[in-house]
């Protein structure tokens, strides 16, 4: 770069960033479904914090307008967002100290938008770095290991979501068991049969319209309905069948969520493994019969390993769809994190939401990227 | 085959909207005995208008605002956006509809807003994404061409980059609006008038009448409304055949 | 006329273009010549500045072409590429109308012109126009991105591999059909080619480009007889040079005065053709024909044979 300029991403989002110390830092209310009060930082800390807040604010806009380095970029940025979380927790505690027993303290809008502008410009100067395997996953368990810490030091423990949490310990870790049921059950029995299925509609050209077809039927299905409807028939199965009533087979509860799911989750994996074998290049797989390969040796030796990225992609589709639509299950008594999201929406309470919230969107992002990493990995190697 | 479909797709969607009452007895046998058979708190064609018309509303901005930044990105001035862009939209697929529904909630209130504000916001990603498949996708040597005839900037995204993302643009469109027709459904939990009413009205009361209607109009109606983006679909991507449709008509 | 002056480009500090200077005549056809990498594509995009000259200038007609907005200097060349980048969502009709679109012209003129380019390249309007690129043959694609080229009657016309698609019949084919074409526009052209027989085939004068320079640029026979230096001795071939140097001539070139038995000569065939009629039928001198058939003279085995030898006869 012949000339230094300005970092155009810091430049638009400056306003929102500058603009967020002036906004309310935490929601203090008197009981955990009242209205929530709004408090600035300077409630919290008195206003000469606030204002080297304000005035630190200003001078991490400039630095962001002028640094270009993604390496540094990330370190400010990072050292910025562990600020804004530390002070969060602090403020926290400060705020319940003055106030009534029965008060909770949630994050307010203005820290919300502070920290979804650090995030953002952390997630751009990443993007820049154009980084590959290694980096990424070095990031995610350094990212990892701060939650962790941040979850195990106690700094959030006083704000509402925390107390939510604690009045929920045990209901939360049988949500957790029930979710990783629900998303990861549902995708290994649609594995085990998607995949001999997409490899034998491979084969036989005449199956594949009809079978994507059917399948994309199926997911084209909103998720209420099809949860709801396979309640009937396997409440008939229950009623008729007494293996099955012993197995655990109700109208409702985790079993019609379990189907329901399994069904979404057949479609990728079925159109990927096709999508993944045809592209083997026929040049391979004729050299492969050409030097006497058996078909299941072709299959094994040829044709999975070079499909396999393919569908690993698909295992990243269908793994964070079925954990973002087994909180639907809730809806019909399947358990997980669901469950407090409607209890939350039920009873206007925020911090419910966000209990079933937080943690589906952290198992979705983690499996997201934990499953990108390992494809990321096949395709670095050579072939 | 195809016929079959769109005749018992609309002739379902079309009977159980305007006469949901001749479904009484295949139904009956799933009502509790003595409860009500056909959902009569509201309308089945009232609820589907307004089902329908949150999605309209959260698809139109959606829409707009996604192909917007989807060309943005793609153009010389936005370039340095694209990697954060793609990386941004990679991350926005972990957030589960429903959590976005759940979060609109504080936010707005009860009712259509924060329905409209869910769809609206996960309505975004796949057409942004699918815009930028497109428009990326458009062959190296046309864009040189329509360079080289002396074509603007702006006639080139008009006239040969739309035209050519245009089946993919309509794809995102496609799983935008039935991810939509299926998030509004659960915006009856947040008090929005939508079909999922009658499927919700149905678990709570254990009647299962209900469930099957509700679920089987939505399941249709989405099913309809992705057969008719796959008409659209073929019609974008076959200029040599609609041209043909076109003169024969 | 094209002018090229002192004409520059580099990437990252590399020069792709390094100072080429040189002038392509008004109505000929210069053909440049290189390997991948040369830098040939890159000075030919200089022209309709599809890329931007770090130094240097170009000039058609003495205009400088930097002065001349980008838009209408490129509506003014014809320019075909390798993979032809014929828009595929528009008919063949369409493709060959896009410039004359772009300008404005009424829609019947524009069809006009349409069929009239058609008709040039022996298509026929009705069954090709209103094809899809999808539904045409590579030859057929090839032929729709010369018209495309020419429709706004460019007088000067850009190809860069134009012909590096097509099967080797359909090739020959295509370049007899651009010369036959050029005579009759009278267009100036600049081709660019990795392939030296296609360049002494077409090219009225030839630029044999290496590293970003000019490493011999002057008509075929100074290519063929005298190559500047090993790499364009490389790149014409060490065997066989005197029956390319013969390809390259017509007959009409040495005729003289007489009488001679058996089929004639076209004046217009190549010598290379006149000495291998020679050996088939065992004649040591042909009778020349003009192209209605009037006897124009004889050729002669001693002459060409003269004609083939490295240093020109005093």
């Amino acid at each position: 770069m012949p000339r230094p300029r300005i970092d155009r991403l810091s430049a638009v989002l400056a306003l929102p960033l500058l603009a967020a110390p002036a906004l309310s830092a935490f929601g203090l209310r008197p009981n955990r479904i009242a209205q929530p009060q709004a408090l600035g930082w300077a409630e919290a800390f008195g206003a000469p914090t606030a204002a080297a807040l304000a005035a630190g604010t200003l001078l991490l806009v400039v630095a962001l307008l002028l640094l270009r380095r993604p390496g540094l970029r990330m370190l400010l940025l990072a050292a910025a967002l562990a600020g804004l979380i530390l002070m969060l927790g602090r403020g926290a505690a400060i705020l319940l100290e003055q106030a009534a027993p029965a008060a909770r303290v949630s994050p307010g809008l203005g820290f919300w938008l502070a920290a979804g502008v650090l995030v953002l410009l952390l997630v751009d100067a990443f993007a820049r770095m154009q980084p590959g395997p290694a980096p990424r996953a070095a990031l995610l368990a350094a990212t990892l290991a701060a939650v962790a810490a941040l979850l195990g030091s106690g700094v959030l423990a006083d704000l509402s979501v925390a107390a939510e949490f604690r009045l929920r310990a045990a209901a939360f870790h049988k949500a957790t068991a029930d979710h990783l049921v629900l998303a990861f059950g549902s995708f290994l029995a649609a594995l085990a049969v998607g995949l001999p299925a997409g490899l034998a509609i491979q084969r036989h050209r005449a199956l594949r319209a009809p079978v994507l077809n059917l399948l994309t039927l199926i997911q084209t299905i909103p998720s209420i309905a099809l949860f709801g409807m396979l309640i009937v028939p396997l409440a008939w199965i229950a009623a008729h069948v007494p293996a099955a009533a012993e197995a655990g087979i109700r109208g409702i509860g985790m079993a019609p969520a379990l189907v329901a799911l399994f069904l979404y989750s057949l479609l990728p994996i079925v159109a990927n493994t096709v999508a993944g074998v045809d592209a083997v290049p026929p040049a391979v797989a004729e050299a492969a019969a050409g030097m006497g390969m058996t078909g299941a040796q072709r299959l094994r030796m040829v044709e999975l390993p070079l499909a396999l990225p393919v569908i690993l992609a698909a295992a990243r589709i269908v793994l964070v769809q079925n954990i973002g639509l087994a909180t639907v299950g809730a809806l019909i008594g399947s358990g997980g994190y669901g469950t407090f999201i409607f209890q939350g929406i039920g009873q206007t309470a925020t911090d419910l939401i966000l209990l079933g919230v937080l943690p589906t969107v952290a198992l979705a992002f983690l499996t997201s990227a934990v499953l990108d990493l390992v494809i990321a990995s096949f395709r670095m190697q050579p072939p | 085959m195809t016929a079959l479909r769109w005749i018992v797709l609309v002739g379902m969607t079309g009977a159980l909207v305007l006469f949901p009452a001749l479904f009484e007895p295949v139904l009956r046998p799933f009502a509790p005995a003595g409860g009500p058979v056909i959902y009569d708190r509201a309308t089945l064609a009232g609820l589907t208008a307004s089902h329908l018309m949150l999605v309209m509303l959260a698809m139109v901005p959606s829409t707009l605002i996604a192909l917007a930044l989807a060309i943005l990105v793609t153009r010389p001035a936005g370039a340095e956006f694209l990697p954060t862009a793609r990386m941004l939209a990679n991350i926005g697929q972990t957030f589960p509809p429903v959590a976005v529904l759940a979060l609109s909630v504080p936010l707005l209130g009860f009712g259509t807003r924060p329905t409209v504000l869910a769809l609206f916001l996960y309505g975004l990603l796949p057409i942004f994404e699918n815009a930028l498949a497109g428009l990326r996708g458009v062959p190296g040597s046309v864009l040189l061409s329509a360079r080289a005839v002396g074509m603007t900037p702006r006639q080139m995204l008009v006239q040969v980059e739309m035209p050519l993302a245009l089946p993919l643009i309509l794809e995102g469109i496609r799983i935008s609006v039935v991810i939509a027709l299926s998030t509004a459904t659960i915006g009856s939990t947040v008090a929005a008038r939508s079909l999922g009413e009658v499927i919700i009205a149905g678990l709570t009361s254990n009647n299962p009448a209900f469930v099957i209607q509700g679920g089987v109009l939505t399941g249709c109606i989405a099913v309809l409304v992705y057969d008719v983006f796959g008409l659209l679909i073929l019609a974008a991507r076959r200029p040599a055949a609609t041209a043909r449709i076109r003169s024969r008509g | 006329m094209i002018e090229i002056e002192a004409l520059t480009k580099t990437y990252g500090g590399r020069p792709v273009v390094d100072g080429v200077t040189a002038r392509f005549a008004r109505g000929t056809l210069t053909a440049i010549v290189g390997s991948s990498g040369s830098g040939k594509t890159t000075l030919l995009r200089m022209i309709n500045r599809l890329v931007e000259p770090s130094a240097g200038r170009v000039l058609i007609d003495g205009k400088d072409v930097a002065r001349i907005p980008e838009v209408s200097l490129r509506q003014g060349i014809g320019y075909v590429i390798q993979g032809y980048g014929l828009f595929p969502h528009w008919t063949a009709a369409r493709n060959i109308g896009v410039v004359p679109t772009l300008l404005g012209w009424p829609r019947s003129r524009i069809k006009a012109r349409t069929q009239e380019l058609l008709h040039m390249l022996q298509l026929d309007p009705a069954e090709i126009g209103p094809r899809y690129p999808h539904q045409l043959s590579g030859g057929q694609a090839q032929r729709i991105g010369v018209a495309r080229a020419l429709a706004a009657r460019p007088e000067v016309l850009l190809m860069d591999e134009p012909f590096g698609a097509l099967d080797p019949l359909i090739r020959r084919q295509a370049q007899r059909d651009l010369t036959r074409i050029r005579r009759q526009l009278g267009t100036t052209v600049v081709l660019v080619t990795h392939d030296m027989n296609e360049a002494l085939y077409l090219g009225d004068a030839i630029a044999v480009m290496r590293d970003g320079r000019f490493e011999q640029f002057g008509p075929p026979e100074d290519i063929v007889r005298a190559p500047a230096t090993p790499f364009v001795a490389d790149l014409v071939g060490e065997t066989g040079r005197a029956l390319r140097l013969l390809a390259l001539k017509p007959v009409g070139t040495l005729l003289r005065a007489g009488q001679a038995q058996g089929d004639p000569v076209d004046a217009a065939a190549s010598l290379s053709d006149a000495l291998a009629e020679m050996i088939w039928t065992g004649r040591d001198r042909l009778p020349v024909v003009d192209g209605r058939g009037q006897g124009l003279g004889i050729v002669t085995r001693d002459d060409i044979l003269a004609a083939g030898r490295q240093a020109p006869p005093a």
